[in-house]
């Protein structure tokens, strides 16, 4: 009885925050814009006829047209069509890493916060290891190692994502363990793995979600400045990073200064967006930057 | 106003707060004397406006709050000017030297009202530092002699120690120690014991009475224990949604109660010498919500004697005998 | 208080040990004979397989992994980081030569973040849920949001290229290199580095600020007759500072990796860039010791941090002591 009560309260809580959330009008805007970024990029095919990848040696930064509504870049490649295809790799890069190491992060962060002792110590440890390490830089040197690659790139961000998470979660879990419905829990006899992972866990969505909202944003931010490197995806892949990396060099970046821009452009609002509606989502849950 | 034995004079006070759109009327045409070396209880309810009366004195409302009508009238010394407290700036200069000066004030919780990361002496100085110009060496002793007088053991090691190493009487004592360093004419205290243990309230309660006696220093105690006003004060006030709604000295109120609101409250507390049988009871109802605008006597939804005449407007304030004030209908009240 | 700075002086050594395993291991992925990561290129030139196999016992290739691990452990100490594959340079005096130039900027970046950061955080404390507070806010968003190398190449356009200004790239006009004479070419790269860190302490400094405001003892402080201003210095920022002195103690590591994108935007020869150029050419050796010097950076300054909250606020060693 006392669960459906407590669910019912919970309902109600997500319903205010769900009010919250919607009346925020800066976090609205920062979801639409993630929206139209997303949809116009899932659409592009219907929205360009141009294949990205195509070379056309004629049209060697051809202005704009009707055919080519921003123009073309140094090999005459159409770059309205980069955009929205770069866009996917971008964003699902970012998304697909944010996801992963967030996962990570709180299933090792529970078990961290919920078996306590030896294994506690030992996790943080390596959490307090893994963090001397600068991220980025353990990126520059992996991928110095694992050579360039989409999934290597992905890889990467996970491997060195999951710390924040884990402290966050690892710490939510360790406040959540006093209250008196885990002990309630295991009198009824609910399994270990249970209790964590079905009744804790749900409790510490909020950080959860926010730290995605937050990834997200960063993993675009180190894939668009790993790729304007040169160190990021390989070459080849279209995306925001490798577009800009493409026009780096001082005259490109002169006299054609729409190619880079305008994914520039595309990279700002995109994770504007999405700090935006994190934002917002930060001061529905009330969670404070650390 | 009379300075002779008067220190401190309300008239007519209204404060307002601005929440949101709405506008909270927390405190509403409160009358109040204070008189010199005498202390005045002002007890009700936890939101009946007593809190915010005693911070409009100083000042010290939060910024959505504003004092809309009504005199503060204080006067330090007999015969001196009469300062109007309500019309000075909130942070203006004149309030300043009279905050901590002449005027000091003791909190809730000693706990959270101690500056963590200073020692209590330099808090104590700074106080003394504002008011007085003194020489460091002679600053110090005054301190260390008063914390000696305030009952904390070994005040010269004490002196250099934080907040966190002292326990919440001790605190509450060196919040005192900061009130009384420039020996001001009027202490107001805000629920000072509300958060200590109960033996502990006793002797803070103890110290406060002594101060009153060696210091001359005049106290307004807030409190909502009746226990607590019959123990320390001269005088009370009993409120009830920022209204003074009886006032009168202790003997009066707790031996002749008018106003059925304080009869209620008396019977709610055990006070000491009251007979073994009598059982103690609840007031009926709760307090309406502070943003409610009354148009007649607030204590009706909750009154046992609500009659017809009570549903037509406010009652006036009635002097039943000399001191003696209580604003009801049934008690000679008239509609104002 | 000492005993208390000693004990997290020790605790440090064994998160050292593990992180100098950890670049041991990573510099034996490398796919190269060791001994040209160890020895002067030069004198490796033209010798036979035999004169080699010789070198290779000598230098001691041949012993346990631990001995070589103590060996590789007692040259560092002494300053002995080996060779780079390409250059065949000492690592060392490429170290020697990036690092003062990188601490310089990183200095100059969060010096101006830190001003910048808490005076708009601080205003926006005072001005709470006002237009003021608002536009600092979507600011502070905006130069999150925007990458770094975005901004840097927009600054370069507008005030290297278009209005002239400002140098586009490198550390100093050649023969010029007094102080003074240098900062013309960090303006920019150190703005670009210190923007994100403006927004990121702003928005710090506001929530710690108001976090304090609303506190009893600031009550007391102003029933006291302080002044606004002193009981803003004294009692709000003097408490609410901490995280932010510990962010910005903790960002100094943190910059000097993070500087490598803006280092290599305008050629600025500091550690990112060493980094970078060392990665892009397979260096590995060079780029694994760039980073192990971040990695003892991090943990120095992590070990400063926790010095600055000791002091900052008594609390924090008496309950570690007790």
């Amino acid at each position: 009885m006392s669960e459906t009560k407590i669910q019912k309260s919970q309902d109600s809580v997500n319903k205010r925050r769900m009010q919250k959330l919607f009346s925020n009008k800066l976090a609205m805007f920062g979801l639409i814009l993630t929206v139209i970024i997303t949809l116009l990029c899932l659409l592009a095919p219907l929205l360009t006829s141009s294949d990205p990848d195509f070379i056309d040696m004629s049209l060697r930064y051809a202005p704009a047209s009707r055919e080519h509504p921003f123009g073309c870049d140094q090999s005459g490649r159409d770059v309205w069509a980069r955009l929205l295809y770069g866009g996917r790799i971008s964003i699902a890069i970012g998304l697909a890493s944010a996801l992963c190491a967030n996962v990570l992060g709180a299933v090792i962060g529970c078990i961290s916060g919920y078996a306590g002792g030896k294994v506690d110590q030992i996790l943080m440890y390596c959490s307090e290891i893994f963090s001397c390490f600068p991220d980025k830089m353990l990126i520059l040197i992996i991928m110095g190692f694992a050579g360039q690659g989409v999934a290597v790139m992905m890889l990467v961000f996970i491997f060195t994502g999951w710390v924040g998470t884990m402290r966050m979660v690892r710490s939510r879990i360790l406040s959540l363990k006093q209250e008196t419905f885990v002990e309630n829990c295991r009198a009824i006899g609910i399994s270990s793995a249970s209790i964590m992972f079905r009744h804790l866990l749900p409790n510490a969505m909020g950080v959860f979600i926010i730290n995605i909202t937050s990834n997200v944003a960063g993993y675009i931010l180190s894939e668009a400045g790993l790729s304007f490197l040169g160190l990021g995806v390989p070459k080849g892949v279209v995306t925001w990073g490798n577009m800009i990396n493409a026009a780096r060099n001082l005259s490109t970046m002169q006299n054609y200064s729409l190619l880079w821009i305008l994914p520039g452009i595309a990279i700002s609002l995109f994770v504007l967006g999405v700090n935006f509606f994190g934002d917002g989502l930060r001061d529905v849950f009330d969670v404070t930057q650390e | 106003m009379d300075t002779k034995n008067t220190i401190l004079q309300i008239e007519n006070l209204k404060v307002e707060f601005r929440v949101g759109r709405k506008c909270v009327h927390a405190v509403n045409d409160v009358n109040l004397t204070v008189h010199r070396g005498k202390t005045l209880g002002i007890v009700g309810e936890s939101g009946c406006g007593k809190s915010v009366t005693a911070h409009s004195i100083l000042k010290l409302l939060p910024q959505n709050g504003r004092i809309v009508n009504g005199k503060i009238l204080f006067a330090e010394t007999d015969g001196g000017p009469v300062q109007e407290l309500q019309s000075m700036k909130r942070t203006g200069k004149e309030i300043r030297a009279v905050r901590g000066q002449k005027i000091a004030m003791i909190f809730q919780d000693p706990m959270m009202s101690l500056n963590p990361v200073y020692t209590i002496g330099s808090q104590i100085m700074e106080n003394l530092k504002l008011h007085e110009k003194l020489e460091e060496k002679e600053a110090k002793e005054r301190i260390i002699r008063l914390l000696g007088q305030l009952g904390i053991p070994e005040p010269e090691q004490r002196y250099h120690e934080y907040p966190h190493q002292f326990s919440g009487g001790m605190k509450q004592r060196v919040m005192i120690a900061i009130a009384m360093i420039c020996n001001p004419g009027l202490l107001i205290a805000d629920e000072p014991t509300t958060a200590l243990d109960v033996t502990i309230q006793k002797q803070i309660l103890r110290l406060m009475r002594n101060l009153r006696d060696d210091f001359g220093t005049s106290v307004i105690l807030i409190t909502h224990n009746m226990g607590i006003v019959a123990e320390a004060c001269d005088e009370v006030a009993v409120m009830y949604m920022g209204r003074v709604v009886e006032s009168g000295t202790v003997r009066q109120i707790f031996e002749n109660p008018q106003h059925p609101y304080t009869r209620a409250l008396l019977r709610s507390v055990p006070v000491p010498g009251m007979p073994e049988d009598v059982e103690l009871q609840s007031i009926e109802g709760s307090t309406p919500d502070a943003s409610i605008q009354f148009d007649h006597c607030e204590f009706e939804p909750r009154c046992e004697y609500a009659c017809q005449e009570c549903f037509k407007g406010f009652p006036q304030a009635w002097e039943c005998e000399p001191g003696h004030v209580v604003r009801c209908f049934l008690r000679g009240g008239e509609e104002s | 208080m000492l005993e208390y700075f000693v004990k997290r002086f020790l605790s440090m050594i064994p998160k050292l040990l593990i992180i100098s395993v950890l670049i041991y291991f990573g510099m034996s992925l490398i796919p190269v004979d060791p001994l040209t990561i160890m020895m002067n290129p030069e004198e490796l030139d033209g010798l036979s397989v035999e004169a080699l196999e010789e070198l290779r016992e000598e230098k001691g290739l041949n012993d346990p992994v631990i001995v070589q691990y103590a060996r590789w452990m007692k040259g560092l100490a002494q300053g002995d980081f080996g060779y780079s594959l390409t250059t065949g340079t000492p690592i060392k005096e490429l170290l020697a030569s990036r690092f003062p130039a990188t601490l310089e900027l990183c200095g100059i970046a969060l010096t101006l973040a830190a001003i910048l950061g808490i005076l708009l955080g601080s205003q926006s404390a005072r001005h709470k849920n006002t237009l003021i507070d608002y536009g600092n806010t979507v600011l502070g968003l905006i130069g999150t949001s925007v990458p770094g190398f975005f901004f840097a190449m927009c600054f370069i356009m507008l005030f290297s290229m278009k209005l002239g200004w400002l140098p586009s790239g490198g550390r100093m006009t050649v023969g010029k290199t007094a102080f003074f004479d240098r900062i013309e070419y960090m303006i920019l790269p150190s703005f670009c580095m210190a923007i994100s860190l403006i927004a990121y302490l702003m928005r710090l400094t506001r929530n710690s600020m108001l976090d304090v405001m609303n506190k009893d003892y600031v009550k007391t402080a102003r029933a006291k007759g302080n002044s606004e201003l002193s009981i803003y210095i004294k009692h709000c920022f003097r408490n609410g500072c901490t995280p932010v002195v510990l962010c910005l103690i903790s960002r100094i590591s943190i910059l000097v990796s993070g500087s490598t994108i803006i280092e290599t935007v305008f050629n600025y020869p500091g550690m990112g860039m060493l980094l970078v150029s060392s990665i892009t050419a397979k260096d590995m050796p060079v780029a694994m010791m760039t980073m192990f010097i971040c990695a003892v950076m991090v943990l120095v300054t992590s070990f400063l941090g926790d010095i600055a909250i000791a002091l900052l606020d008594p609390r924090v060693q008496f309950g570690k002591e007790g």
